[in-house]
C-alpha cells in the first residue's frame, strides 16, 4: 500500500512539472518573449475584423493597425495623408477631389491571385465607401446625411450608393450633400477604411474572420475570438519608425487580472480604467508615474475626444429649467468621483483635446443662486414630480448620476435615478421618452464644427440631436460654417456658439476622462491619439 | 434502457427543445431594445434603422417572425449573427467545444481528486482536519469558490498566465480553468465519499472483513470503496451541470470565449439569432445530461430499476 501511494504520488508530482514546464515553453514560444512580441490586453472578443461591423471602441483600435483610410490622426490630433496624398475642395467645398498614394499595398493574400497582392486603385476607394454607407454597415452614419446619394439604381426610393466616382485609377471625387470645409476632418474617423474591391467575391461573414486585409503598418498572421496576432508589414509604404516585429492584442476582459497579468510581465501593454487608478499611478507636476506593484512599469494618460454629459429633453423642459439643473451641478466636485486628475471639469460639448477648443472661454456655469431662480421661473410640468436621470452600467454612469442627484438636491431639485441597460437607453434618447440621460460621447474626428453642427442642428432630431434641441441664433450661426475654413472666423463662430448654449443649454457637460495606459519599460513612449488609437507602428522595443 | 424508453425521452426532449425554442422567441420580442439599432449604432439615422428592421423582416407580424423562426430552428438553419455576421451554428459549436472541454476536465479531475483525497484521509488519519475546508467549500456558492480559485492562483503562482487559457488552442491548454472549476465539485464529491464511507465502517460487513485478518489496500477497496461507489458516482452525475456552471463563470472572468462570454454578449447586442442557437444547443446538452444521468442511477443502483 505504502509503494502504491509513493508511486501515485510520484507520479503527480511528475505531471505537475510536465505542466508546468509545458505552460512555460508554451509562453515562451507563443507570445510571452520579449523583443519580438508585443502583447497588448484588450477588453472585448474580437468576433470579427471587418470595420463595417464593428462600434467597439476596442476592436477599432486592433483594426487601426491593420487597416488605413484617406486621412488619419497623429498623436498631436493633426491631420496626415495616408491612402490619399493630397486632396483640394473643388468650388466651394460641396465636393472634395483626393489623390490616391501611389504604390500602396495591400497586405499579401490569396484573393489577388498569383499576384498575391496589387497597389490600391481609386476603385477601391469608391468600392469601400459603398460597402461603408451599404445596408447593414455599423459605421455608415459616420458620412451618412454628408456624403451625397445617387439615386436608388432600381429606381425606387431606397438610399442609392454614395456619390463618389473614379476620375482617374489614382483620383476619385466625392460629393457632398452641402458645403463642408470640414469634411477631410471626418474622414480621419478610424473606422473609414479602404479594402480592395476583391472582397465582393468573398463568401458572408468571411471578411475580418478568415480573411482580412488591409494596407497598414501591421498585417494579420491569425485571429481568434480570443487573440489576434499582428506581424509588421515590411511591405508598407511608410518607413519603418518602430521596430516591433509581432504585435498581439489578446483579450483580457477583467480589470484585476488585466494589471495582474502586466505587473506580472505576461503583457506588455494595457488600458486602466480609472476606477483602478487609485494604487497604481500617482499625478507628480502633471506626469504620471506609477507606484506599488506597478512601479516597474510606465504610465502616461492621454486627453481624448469624450465628453460625459447629462441631456436634457428641450420638448419637456423650458430654458429656466435646463438652466437650473446646468448651474446646480458643480463639475468640480464631479471630477473628485474620476481619481488622480484623470477627468476634468466639462462646460462645452468640445473636448479640450480637439486643435482649437479653448476651454477657458466657456467657464464652469455653477451657481446655486442662480440655479434656484432659474427654478423657480421655470414653468415646466415636470419640474413639480421627481425628474428621472435615466443611467446605465457604462462610464461611471450610475456613479455621476447620484452624485448629480445630491447636488441638484441641494439647491432644490428633486430627482429620480433609474438605472436600464445601455441599449434600453440609447432607444429611450431616440424615442424620447425621457427628460434627462447621463450618456458619454465619444467623437471620432477633431471637427468642433462639424460636431456642433451634428449635435445642434434641428434637421438632426433625433438623432444625433438627442436632445431635441433648436435655437434659431445657434442653427444661423451653424449655416456659417458652411461658407469658410478661416481660423479666426471659425473660431469666433464657435464662442457664439458656446456662449448661445450656455444660455439656452441642451445639456450639463459634466466631464472630459483621460485614457491612462501602463506598459513595460523595455519600450518607447507608445503615442495615442484623441481617437484613442495607440500608434504602434512608431514604438521601440529594447 | 429499453427502445421504447430511449423514443419517450426523445420525444420529451424534443417538447421541452420547442418549448424553450418558443418561450426565448417571446422573450426575445417583448424585451425592450431594437437589434437594427443596436447593429448601426446610437449614431445612425431612423431611415436606416427602418431599412434594416425590414431587411432582417423585424417589421413582419409576430405570428409569421415565429412560424419562420421555428422552421429555421427546426431545419437547424441558424442564420448569421446580426452583430458580426458569422454563421450561428458554427460559431456556437466552436464556443461549446471550449466550455465542454473544460467542463469535461473538470468532472475528471474531481472524480480523481476525491478518491485520491479519501485514500489519503483512509491512510493519514491525521489528514481528515482537511475535510472540514473542504466540506466550507461546499457550504460556499459555486461562482464564489471560482472567482476564490482565479484570485488564490494568481497571488500563489504569480508565473502562470491567467489570460493565457483564452487565447490557447490544445487539449490541455484548458487545465487550468478546469482545475478552477472541479473544486467545488471535488469538494462535493470528496464530503459524499468520505461520509459514506464513514457510514460503512459501523457496518458488521466492514468488521467481519477486518476479522478475516485482511488490511491495506485491499480492505479499503473491498470493504469501504466498493460500498461507496453509488452514492459517489450519483453525485458526480449531478455536479456535471455545476461543473458546466462554474464554467460559465470562469469563461467571463478569464477571458475564455466560450458558450458563457458568448452568451453575454449576445444578449448586451440584442443578438437573437446567437441566443437562439446557445439556448438550442444548451437545451440539447442538458437533455442529454438528464438522460445520461437517469440511466447511470438505473445501471449503478439496481434498486431504481422499474418492472
Amino acid at each position: 500500500m505504502k509503494k502504491a501511494l509513493i508511486l501515485i504520488g510520484t507520479l503527480a508530482v511528475i505531471a505537475a512539472a510536465v505542466w508546468f514546464v509545458k505552460q512555460q515553453e508554451s509562453q515562451q514560444s507563443g507570445h510571452g518573449r520579449q523583443n519580438e512580441h508585443f502583447v497588448v490586453a484588450t477588453e472585448t472578443e474580437i468576433a470579427t475584423l471587418d470595420p463595417i461591423k464593428n462600434l467597439d471602441p476596442h476592436i477599432i483600435r486592433i483594426e487601426a493597425q491593420i487597416f488605413e483610410g484617406l486621412v488619419g490622426l497623429d498623436e498631436n490630433n493633426e491631420i496626415v495623408p495616408l491612402i490619399a496624398q493630397s486632396w483640394e475642395p473643388v468650388g466651394g467645398f460641396e465636393k472634395w477631389r483626393f489623390k490616391i498614394r501611389q504604390g500602396v499595398k495591400f497586405h499579401p493574400s490569396a484573393i489577388f491571385g498569383e499576384a498575391r497582392t496589387r497597389n490600391v486603385t481609386a476603385e477601391d476607394v469608391v468600392f469601400s465607401f459603398n460597402r461603408i454607407m451599404g445596408s447593414g454597415s455599423s459605421i455608415g452614419w459616420i458620412v451618412d446625411g454628408v456624403i451625397k446619394r445617387q439615386p436608388d439604381p432600381s429606381g425606387g426610393d431606397k438610399a442609392g450608393p454614395p456619390a463618389i466616382k473614379a476620375i482617374s485609377d489614382s483620383e476619385i471625387e466625392i460629393e457632398l450633400t452641402s458645403p463642408d470645409p470640414f469634411f477631410v476632418h471626418r474622414l480621419t474617423s478610424t473606422p473609414l477604411v479602404i479594402m480592395p474591391s476583391e472582397l465582393a467575391s468573398l463568401p458572408e461573414g468571411e471578411f475580418g474572420v478568415k480573411t482580412t486585409i488591409g494596407t497598414g503598418p501591421f498585417s494579420v498572421k491569425s485571429r481568434s475570438d480570443a487573440e489576434v496576432v499582428l506581424e509588421a508589414n515590411p511591405g508598407h509604404w511608410r518607413p519603418r519608425e518602430g521596430n516591433i516585429s509581432s504585435l498581439v492584442f489578446r483579450v483580457i476582459k477583467n480589470d484585476q487580472i488585466r494589471l495582474q497579468e502586466i505587473q506580472n510581465g505576461q503583457i506588455q501593454f494595457a488600458r486602466v480604467p480609472s476606477s483602478m487608478a487609485e494604487g497604481v499611478v500617482k499625478q507628480v507636476n502633471g506626469a504620471y508615474q506609477t507606484i506599488g506593484a506597478s512601479s516597474k512599469l510606465n504610465a502616461s494618460a492621454v486627453d481624448t475626444f469624450n465628453v460625459v454629459v447629462l441631456g436634457f429633453n428641450s420638448d419637456k423642459m423650458d430654458r429656466p429649467l435646463r438652466q437650473a439643473i446646468n448651474a446646480g451641478i458643480r463639475r468640480t466636485d464631479l471630477v473628485k468621483l474620476i481619481p488622480q486628475n484623470l477627468a476634468l471639469p466639462a462646460s462645452s460639448i468640445l473636448p479640450p483635446a480637439i486643435p482649437g477648443v479653448d476651454t477657458s472661454k466657456t467657464p464652469d456655469p455653477h451657481s446655486a443662486e442662480a440655479a434656484k431662480q432659474a427654478f423657480a421661473a421655470s414653468t415646466s410640468e415636470i419640474k413639480n414630480a421627481p425628474i428621472e436621470i435615466l443611467v446605465h452600467e457604462k462610464d461611471a454612469s450610475e456613479d455621476l448620476g447620484q452624485l448629480v442627484q445630491a447636488q441638484l438636491q441641494e439647491v432644490g431639485i428633486v430627482t429620480t435615478l433609474t438605472k436600464l441597460d445601455y441599449n434600453t437607453v440609447i432607444g429611450r434618447m431616440i424615442s424620447g421618452e425621457f427628460s434627462t440621460f447621463i450618456m458619454a460621447f465619444e467623437f471620432t474626428f477633431p471637427a468642433a464644427p462639424s460636431i456642433l453642427e451634428m449635435n445642434y442642428n434641428p434637421e438632426k432630431i433625433p438623432v444625433p440631436n438627442f436632445w431635441r434641441y433648436r435655437n434659431d441664433t445657434v442653427t444661423s450661426l451653424l449655416k456659417k460654417f458652411q461658407t469658410t475654413n478661416d481660423k479666426a472666423e471659425v473660431g469666433s463662430l464657435v464662442d457664439q456658439i458656446g456662449a448661445a448654449t450656455a444660455e439656452d443649454p441642451p445639456a450639463a457637460f459634466l466631464i472630459n476622462n483621460k485614457m491612462l495606459v501602463l506598459y513595460t519599460p523595455n519600450v518607447t513612449k507608445v503615442p495615442i491619439n484623441g481617437q484613442s488609437i495607440p500608434l504602434f507602428w512608431k514604438v521601440k522595443m529594447q | 434502457m429499453p427502445w421504447r424508453k430511449i423514443v419517450s425521452s426523445i420525444k420529451h426532449a424534443s417538447l421541452l427543445i420547442l418549448g424553450a425554442v418558443v418561450l426565448s422567441f417571446i422573450l426575445f420580442t417583448v424585451a425592450p431594445g431594437d437589434p437594427a439599432r443596436v447593429i448601426l449604432g446610437p449614431q445612425a439615422s431612423e431611415e436606416s434603422v427602418s431599412a434594416l428592421r425590414q431587411q432582417m423582416g423585424l417589421d413582419r407580424p409576430l405570428l409569421s417572425q415565429a412560424a419562420k423562426h421555428i422552421t429555421r430552428v427546426a431545419t437547424l438553419n441558424l442564420g448569421t449573427s446580426v452583430g458580426n455576421g458569422r454563421p450561428v451554428l458554427g460559431q456556437v459549436l466552436e464556443r461549446f467545444s471550449i466550455t465542454a472541454t473544460i467542463g469535461l476536465q473538470a468532472a475528471l479531475l474531481s472524480l480523481i481528486a476525491s478518491y485520491f483525497l479519501n485514500l489519503l484521509f483512509h491512510r493519514f488519519p491525521s489528514t481528515l482536519p482537511a475535510l472540514g475546508l473542504l466540506k466550507l467549500g461546499v457550504l460556499m456558492p459555486v461562482f464564489l469558490l471560482t472567482v476564490l480559485g482565479v484570485i488564490l492562483v494568481g497571488l500563489l503562482f504569480p508565473w502562470v498566465s491567467l489570460s493565457r487559457s483564452g487565447s490557447a488552442a490544445g487539449p490541455f491548454t484548458q487545465l487550468l480553468p478546469s482545475f478552477i472549476a472541479s473544486l467545488y465539485p471535488m469538494a462535493v464529491m470528496t464530503t459524499v465519499l468520505r461520509e459514506s464511507i464513514a457510514s460503512t465502517l459501523s457496518r458488521p460487513s466492514y468488521r467481519a472483513a477486518r476479522a478475516t485478518g485482511m488490511g491495506g489496500w485491499k480492505l479499503y477497496h473491498r470493504s469501504l470503496f466498493r460500498p461507496s461507489v453509488v452514492p459517489w458516482l450519483a453525485a458526480w452525475v449531478n455536479q456535471l451541470s455545476m461543473v458546466f456552471f462554474a464554467s460559465l463563470v470562469l469563461e467571463v472572468i478569464m477571458s475564455i470565449p466560450g458558450v458563457g462570454s458568448l452568451l453575454l454578449t449576445a444578449i448586451q447586442t440584442r443578438d437573437y439569432p446567437v441566443l437562439q442557437g446557445l439556448i438550442l444547443v444548451n437545451a440539447m446538452f442538458f437533455i442529454l445530461v438528464s438522460l445520461f444521468a437517469e440511466w447511470a442511477y438505473v445501471t449503478l443502483d439496481p434498486r431504481t430499476r422499474t418492472s
